[in-house]
């Protein structure tokens, strides 16, 4: 028990931050706390001196608290700040969380995997690809607005574009791949009649369920591409309104504060 | 222009990680004695209080710029910051920068400054 614990202890109360996060901050400042007194005791200083003059260097005002509150958050707690850095209101945060969950959720539990994986569609290949193109995009395009902060406002809607190609691409694949293994399973009643039903069931089933999979990946990259717009928009009417340099306005906003 | 103009907050802002990267380039230091030392070699000038060091050094350990470690003593914990290869180059890098904003501002002052410059001495 120190001379500072009352203090440390409103402390503990006031830093909503998960263990061991909370633990260490606590006993570094605790630690610091006592080494300063003692400091300015060995200057001389009378007791009540050095404690004044100690809290007021070390212990973080309320100010304080909030700012290592938020530079300790916990990795999940702060990609939903970015995920829902556009909202105004905890309403609008909340909205956002759920709808991101229920369409992942959608599109996981949507996705015929065993079908999927045995499908016999030889534009598979290539829908996934596509598929897996428009997520890499997407995460490259959320690391350079949300994280890096590297890119200026300028070029801030680059990869954009691409990814919406990538978003468009599967589907239409898919589609064309289900117009083609139509006219094959035709083909194939034509000339065995006797293995038509099955062969147009089977050929259509796949073709449909590859169809439907390249839909559910495209909604999801399509919502992704709504949340990177909405924040290209928004980093460029800071730019413009503040007046204020590009650079810095994207900096600001990977360091978590909204400017806009 | 527009890339090289100075925000200023950001500016304020980066003289204190500066001051911090400083005082650790003489040797790891606690925290409070990074307070102590920054307070008496400003002459006064630098004073970090309410805690405000603390989100300063946590930023500049996340970033790889300092490095904390703890050490054992006297039945406690403390901790001590050291100083990065990265950390010295920003360093480095920053102070061209200071030096570069308030040789700015000493040119739009022009005659003004030189002569409390001339009147100081």
């Amino acid at each position: 028990m120190t001379r500072f614990q009352t203090l440390l202890e409103e402390l503990s109360r006031d830093l909503a931050l998960p263990e061991p996060q909370r633990g260490r901050v606590l006993e570094e400042l605790a630690a610091d706390l006592e080494d300063m007194y003692r400091a300015y005791r060995g200057e001389g200083y009378g007791v009540a001196e050095s404690e004044r003059l100690t809290v007021d260097r070390v212990y973080p005002g309320l100010a304080v608290a909030a700012e290592l509150e938020r530079l300790h958050r916990p990795l999940y707690q702060r990609l939903l700040a970015r995920l829902t850095a556009g909202a105004r209101s905890r309403v609008e945060r909340f909205g956002l969380v759920v709808l991101s969950a229920v369409l992942l959720g959608a599109t996981l539990a949507g996705l015929p995997l065993d079908v999927l994986l045995t499908n016999r569609s030889p534009f598979l290949v290539p829908v996934l690809v596509l598929g897996c193109g428009a997520l890499l995009v997407a995460l490259w395009c959320t690391h350079r607005l949300f994280l890096a902060g590297a890119a200026t406002a300028r070029d801030a809607a680059r990869g954009l574009g691409v990814l919406l190609l990538l978003i468009l691409a599967p589907p239409f694949v898919a589609a064309v791949g289900l117009v083609i293994d139509f006219y094959g399973a035709a083909g194939v009643a034509a000339h065995d009649p006797s293995v038509a039903v099955s062969e147009m069931v089977g050929l259509l089933r796949s073709a449909g369920v590859l169809l439907l999979s390249s839909l559910l990946i495209s909604l999801v990259a399509a919502l992704w591409w709504l949340v990177l717009r909405s924040r290209v928009v928004s980093i460029r009417a800071a730019a413009e309104a503040l007046q204020l340099r590009k650079r810095v306005v994207l900096l600001d906003a990977a360091r978590g504060r909204d400017v806009a | 222009v527009g890339e090289q103009q100075v925000d200023i907050q950001a500016f304020a802002k980066g003289l204190h990680e500066l001051l911090v990267l400083g005082a650790l380039g003489a040797g790891p230091l606690h925290g409070y004695q990074i307070v102590l030392d920054v307070e008496r070699r400003s002459g006064g000038r630098f004073v970090f209080q309410h805690g405000t060091l603390y989100p300063i050094l946590h930023r500049l350990e996340a970033e790889g710029l300092i490095a904390g470690r703890w050490e054992e003593g006297a039945g406690r914990r403390r901790k001590a910051y050291r100083i990065t290869a990265a950390g010295r180059r920003r360093a480095e890098a920053d102070l061209r920068r200071v030096k570069d904003v308030l040789d700015c501002v000493m040119e739009i002052g022009g005659e003004q400054a030189d002569d409390a410059l001339s009147d100081a001495s």
